[in-house]
């Protein structure tokens, strides 16, 4: 299915694979169950009835294997976008709209040039207004994302033996910028890739959620994003990542 | 008869899908609270739920196929003579298996939708997926306890069946339940969307373009069900109408209502992020509607002509309505202070829930039939004890937000009162009247029994009549809408607007007015009373002037789609130099939706142009000998012959006619009767209908004696019928317009959506396709191998005073239900107009004899309920909500259009701060919106 990884783009997926075996068992409870010189429906309808249980089943196995962490899962990303983010998002796209209207309008002759004007001028503020702040908003994190692809290609650069890490986690530290590494405790700047600070001792890197992937404030102790608690293993796991 | 014990297999199966929905739905809810991992697990067990779903369906199929008696559901309707395709229609025959069936169409939604998504939508998605598999755990919890369609019959299975009642064997019969069924179910889609978005708080733009599409298709499908239930009531059951305010047809009505009232104001939203609460509350009240629908009609709490099984199922259905009414508006309320876009309207809400809570009290009584004083108290205190309920949920969030100090985003309001957004607004309010009329006229028999124990019933003449004001509105409004501008009209560019529109109409109602009557359309007519009363007299006068009003109205409407497309068109030519067709074409084809739109509305103006012509039907009845005639509005309808043929389930007597024009034989029809024979006592009529672009003629065989081959003939002239059908299309075109997937999309690289987008496409050409083909020539009616149903239509009638007094009486034979009088071919009925009509002859006046038959047969043997005492209130009722809703959409308006004015004035005085970069990434958004 879609969901399937990039990296392993040559499985064959599960629909096509239960759909070819449901079939071939369908077709032959079908051939069984016909009655000898009737009609071919009940064949018909009993055979597609088995490959929907057939079906069904691999659909419900999948279902628990997926729920008790067999199986790929999906990149547990929930947009992480933030409640002023998505508002000022909304307010861009219905400002674009209003003055797509009126342009419209104005074409057609349903508004006056003066009535033009003025919404036009009002609505092509407040969405510069709006467009700078959105800019403003993702500013710091699209700098230390350069930051950190930089520092990713560097790696590559370096050699092989970042293999072993596997892709999902480069992805995932490209796209996930850490928050930056001033102490929260005692507001000592510390060096890129400390996990406890210099001068007080409290942790100052970032603890990854071990359920979704969130990266979380250092100081934090359940996820911001589901609510997990945080344990050591996501702190080491983002250790690991760092190192 | 099948090896394998079907009945149990089918019943564990149908348990499978409940434990399987209910694994799905747990799944789901941990997936919303923190474990998105289980995500894919949920859509896996929606994959298994469907498939077990439609194994269930394949293999009652297969027991109708196989002849599997032990199921009493396949005893009951049908037998080993049964055609194939009928032993497949018979899967929605019944009860129980229409439930079953009913879920498999829920699922095939979902399915459609769990492949779409993929992951779209991810955060809505948990909550979504949890709602739609409890839509289907109550539907298969309903078949599991009380209405399963694998139960065994009691005793050794009988050897034959019953049969399919003959008047569901019918190719119609195949195609309308599916499609009214298809747009039922397809709004579980939306409302999960709805529900997802209010639990998890993405309130915004992201759930309504998911909806979006669901919503078309779902639409499409519930006017193209409606449209289809005209058309078979119409060509099958043989009394002459299209539409008779059954309250099955109310059931799927009130939901179109409803979706068609949120198409619009969901604009709203696009354009100025307000008006979120209502839209909720819209689709929400849609989806509701279409379960309210099912009660109402699988219940048999109201009679109605499509006869279901009276069962014990309305009490699962109230307690599901009850329990997604709670959960709806308790979520709704929960999420009110992040919803609200403006002031807080407190009123408006508990006026809301004060009506919603009445209907809850009244259904909280009918469950239990004894009607006690404490259940009536019940009923009076429901409503408000239901709105202090959201009341207090309000009051528990808005604390809990005060606790964390959550900023409120001020939302804008208009520009003016003379805006795109104000008309919607009215729109909305002219919908949503129509809408809480049909409600209250639907369920006023329960509501009466409920609060006074007296049944009355509510007859199509009441609709018809009062519905006449509503929809002359909302044609006037269809025309008004797209003249004014979005935000703010300028006036002098609204009067040029208006001009040419407004001439073209008025030209047309002097030119009706002057014309008319030389071509028999004259601009008004003699309409009756159906009040004694001054409320009767206007109601008829306004009926009376209708048709000046409609043909002024339509021609003013589509002179506003003309000049909206014509305007379009001559930008486009003028900005990029492409020549007329072109132009049009990209015109379209840039903003489907606006212009989808508009032929939606071409079609609606058709079809009301088609339900005038119901003004000028005239109808003449006669007895006739071989070789005689009638005449009928210009016509002569000579009476050839009789003949009788045979088939082996039935024997059909043939009468034929032959129409003359001036002296010219311009077409034959043939009208008949058929003779099941495994029903013989109920014959068929067979309508014969000739159809051209002016009027119908439908010609109904009442009775015919094979001996002296006397035959009695109803002929019904009614002018522009076919329109509504050409308005049918139009409008299923102007949906595929607007929902149809782009050509990049169907072949672009977009490559996650092009598969359900191709499905989308397909099923929408699939839709007008079986609309066209609905339309087949005249003459294949006549000899087409189908039936009709109930006793209708076969009944003689001496004059008009007669027909009037007859249509207010309903027969009593205790089958025939809701079935008038001047309708009715019972033999019960026939000796009750003999008896009535000796009394006329002797003198007494129509409204003495209603008041006797009133006194002999209750209050619900009236078909249209007096304009006194309670029965007042019938419209009363709604027509005083209507009228304040009225002036406080123009107060709401007016104070909206006062801020929206100032908010606007004071940002465009300012001077610009922005810097200039920002000009031209604006423009580059606004170049990559798609324009519509």
């Amino acid at each position: 299915m879609s969901q399937e990884r990039d990296d392993a783009p040559t499985r064959v997926p599960p629909v096509v694979w239960m759909g070819a075996v449901g079939g071939a068992i369908g077709a032959a409870v079908a051939m069984v169950s016909i009655p000898s010189g009737g009609s071919m429906l009940p064949a018909l309808f009993i055979g597609l009835s088995s490959v929907m249980l057939l079906l069904a089943l691999g659909a419900l196995w999948q279902s628990v294997r997926t729920a008790f962490g067999g199986g790929t899962t999906f990149d547990p990303q929930a947009d992480p976008l933030l409640p002023e983010r998505q508002q000022l998002l909304e307010e861009k796209a219905t400002l674009l709209r209003a003055l797509k209207d009126i342009q419209f309008e104005r074409e057609v002759g349903k508004i006056s040039q003066e009535d033009f004007d003025r919404l036009n001028r009002a609505y092509r503020r407040r969405a510069k207004e709006v467009l700078q702040a959105l800019d403003q908003d993702i500013h710091p994190y699209v700098e230390r994302a350069r930051r950190m692809v930089a520092k990713e290609l560097d790696e590559q650069e370096a050699g092989p033996y970042r293999d072993a890490h596997g892709a999902p986690k480069k992805k995932r530290a490209e796209k996930k910028p850490a928050p930056g590494l001033t102490c929260p405790h005692c507001g000592v700047a510390n060096d890129d890739d400390a996990t406890w600070c210099k001068a007080c001792g409290e942790r100052v890197a970032p603890v990854e959620c071990a359920a979704c992937g969130t990266v979380n404030d250092p100081d934090a102790s359940f996820c911001k994003s589901c609510a997990a608690p945080l344990s050591d293993e996501g702190a080491e796991a983002t250790e690991e990542e760092r190192a | 008869m099948p090896a394998f014990d079907i009945p149990t297999i089918g019943t564990w199966l149908l348990g499978a899908v409940l434990v399987c929905a209910s694994f799905t739905f747990a799944v789901s809810v941990a997936a919303a609270r923190g474990r998105p991992h289980l995500l894919r697990s949920a859509r896996f067990g929606t994959f298994a739920t469907i498939a077990l779903v439609a194994c269930a369906v394949f293999l009652l199929a297969y027991a109708f196929q196989a002849h599997d008696f032990r199921i009493r559901y396949v005893a009951r309707y049908s037998d080993r003579s049964m055609p194939a395709i009928y032993l497949w229609t018979a899967l929605w025959g019944g009860q129980d298996g229409s439930l079953l069936w009913w879920t498999f169409l829920s699922s095939l939604y979902i399915g459609a939708f769990t492949w779409w998504v993929k992951d779209k939508f991810r955060a809505l998605q948990p909550a979504m997926f949890a709602t739609l598999m409890s839509v289907i755990a109550f539907f298969v919890i309903l078949q599991l306890f009380a209405a399963n369609p694998f139960e065994t019959t009691f005793g050794a299975p009988p050897a034959d069946g019953e049969g399919l009642n003959p008047l569901l064997q019918n190719y119609w019969m195949a195609i309308h339940p599916p499609a009214l069924y298809m747009g039922l179910t397809g709004w579980c889609v939306p409302f999960a969307f709805v529900v997802a978005a209010l639990v998890t708080g993405r309130l915004g733009e992201d759930w309504i373009h998911g909806a979006r599409r669901w919503v078309l298709v779902a639409w499409a499908f519930l006017s193209l069900g409606n449209m289809l239930g005209m058309f078979w009531s119409y060509e099958e059951l043989g009394w002459g109408g299209y539409w008779a305010w059954d309250p099955v047809e109310n059931a799927s009505f009130l939901p179109w209502l409803t979706a068609t009232a949120y198409i619009h104001s969901v604009m709203i939203q696009e354009r100025r992020g307000t008006f979120r609460v209502w839209n909720v509350f819209l689709l929400s009240m849609t989806f509701i509607l279409t379960i309210f629908g099912t009660f109402l009609t699988r219940s048999g709490l109201i009679a109605s002509v499509h006869s279901f099984a009276r069962s014990d199922i309305g009490i699962y259905f109230a307690g599901y309505l009850v329990l997604l009414c709670l959960a709806t508006f308790a979520i709704i309320a929960w999420r009110l202070p992040d919803l609200r876009s403006g002031r807080r309207l407190g009123w408006v809400s508990w006026a809301m829930g004060a009506l919603v809570g009445v209907f809850f009290g009244v259904f909280l009584v009918m469950a239990d039939v004894a009607v006690s004083w404490w259940s009536r108290l019940l009923v009076a205190s429901a409503g408000l004890v239901f709105v202090a309920m959201l009341k207090g949920i309000e009051w528990l969030r808005l604390e809990a937000l005060r606790v964390r100090a959550q900023t409120h985003h001020e939302r804008p309001g208009f520009e003016s009162l003379l805006s795109r957004e104000f008309a919607f607004l009215s729109n909305n309010w002219i919908l949503l009247a129509m809408a809480i009329f049909v409600l209250l006229a639907t369920t006023f028999p329960l509501i009466s029994e409920a609060l006074r124990g007296e049944t009355v019933t509510v007859g199509p003449e009441y609709y018809n009549y009062w519905m006449v004001p509503f929809g002359l509105m909302l044609l006037f409004l269809t025309g008004v809408g797209p003249l004014i501008a979005w935000r703010k009209a300028t006036g002098k560019n609204l009067v040029k607007a208006f001009t040419k529109p407004a001439a073209f109409g008025i030209a047309v109602g002097v030119a009706h007015v002057a014309l008319g009557p030389m071509i028999d359309f004259p601009a008004w007519v003699e309409p009756s009373e159906i009040y004694d009363t001054l409320t009767g007299r206007v109601l008829a006068t306004i009926y009376g002037i209708m048709p000046l009003f409609s043909s002024t109205l339509c021609a003013f409407v589509l002179a506003t789609v003309v000049q909206e497309f014509a305007r379009g068109t001559r930008v486009r030519m003028k900005n990029k130099g492409e020549n007329a067709l072109l132009a049009l074409f990209e015109l379209v084809s840039r903003a489907r939706r606006r212009y989808g739109g508009y032929t939606v509305h071409v079609g609606i103006v058709l079809m009301f142009f088609g339900f005038t012509g119901a003004a000028y039907d005239i109808e003449h009845e006669a007895s006739l000998l071989p070789d005689e005639a009638l005449e009928i509005g210009g016509y002569q309808v000579r009476y050839d012959t009789v003949r009788m043929e045979e088939d082996p389930s039935k024997r059909m007597v043939f009468t034929d006619l032959t129409v003359i024009d001036d002296g010219e034989e311009v077409a034959r029809v043939h009208p008949a009767k058929f003779i099941y024979r495994s029903h013989p006592e109920m014959p068929t009529t067979e309508v014969a209908i000739r159809t051209t672009a002016t009027h119908n003629l439908y010609v109904i065989m009442s009775t015919v004696d094979p001996e002296t081959r006397r035959g009695t003939f109803r002929v019904v002239k009614q002018p522009l019928v076919v329109w509504i059908w050409i308005g049918g299309a139009l409008l299923l075109l102007g949906v595929f317009i607007a929902a149809m997937p782009k050509l990049s999309e169907v072949l672009g690289e977009v490559k996650a959506p092009r598969l359900s987008r191709a499905a989308a496409a397909a099923a929408a050409m699939l839709l007008a396709v079986t609309a066209l083909a609905g339309l087949d020539p005249p003459s294949a009616h006549a000899q087409a191998e189908s039936s009709s149903s109930l006793h209708a239509g076969t009944v003689v009638m001496r004059d008009a005073d007669e027909r009037q007094l007859f249509s207010r009486l309903l027969c009593e034979c205790g089958d025939c239900q809701r079935l008038p009088l001047s309708t009715c071919g019972c033999s019960w009925a026939e000796g009750m107009r003999a008896e009535l009509r000796a009394r006329v002859d002797r003198g007494d006046a129509p409204a003495a004899l209603i008041a006797d038959y009133r006194d002999r047969f209750g209050s619900q043997a009236i078909a249209i309920p007096s304009d006194e005492g309670l029965d007042r209130a019938l419209w009363a009722v709604p027509i005083a909500a209507i009228f304040l809703a009225a002036i406080a959409l123009v107060f709401r308006g007016r104070r909206l259009a006062r801020k929206g004015a100032a908010e606007t004035a004071a940002a465009a005085d300012e001077e610009a701060e922005a810097p200039s970069e920002y000009d031209d990434r604006l423009d580059e958004e606004l170049r990559e919106l798609e324009g519509d």
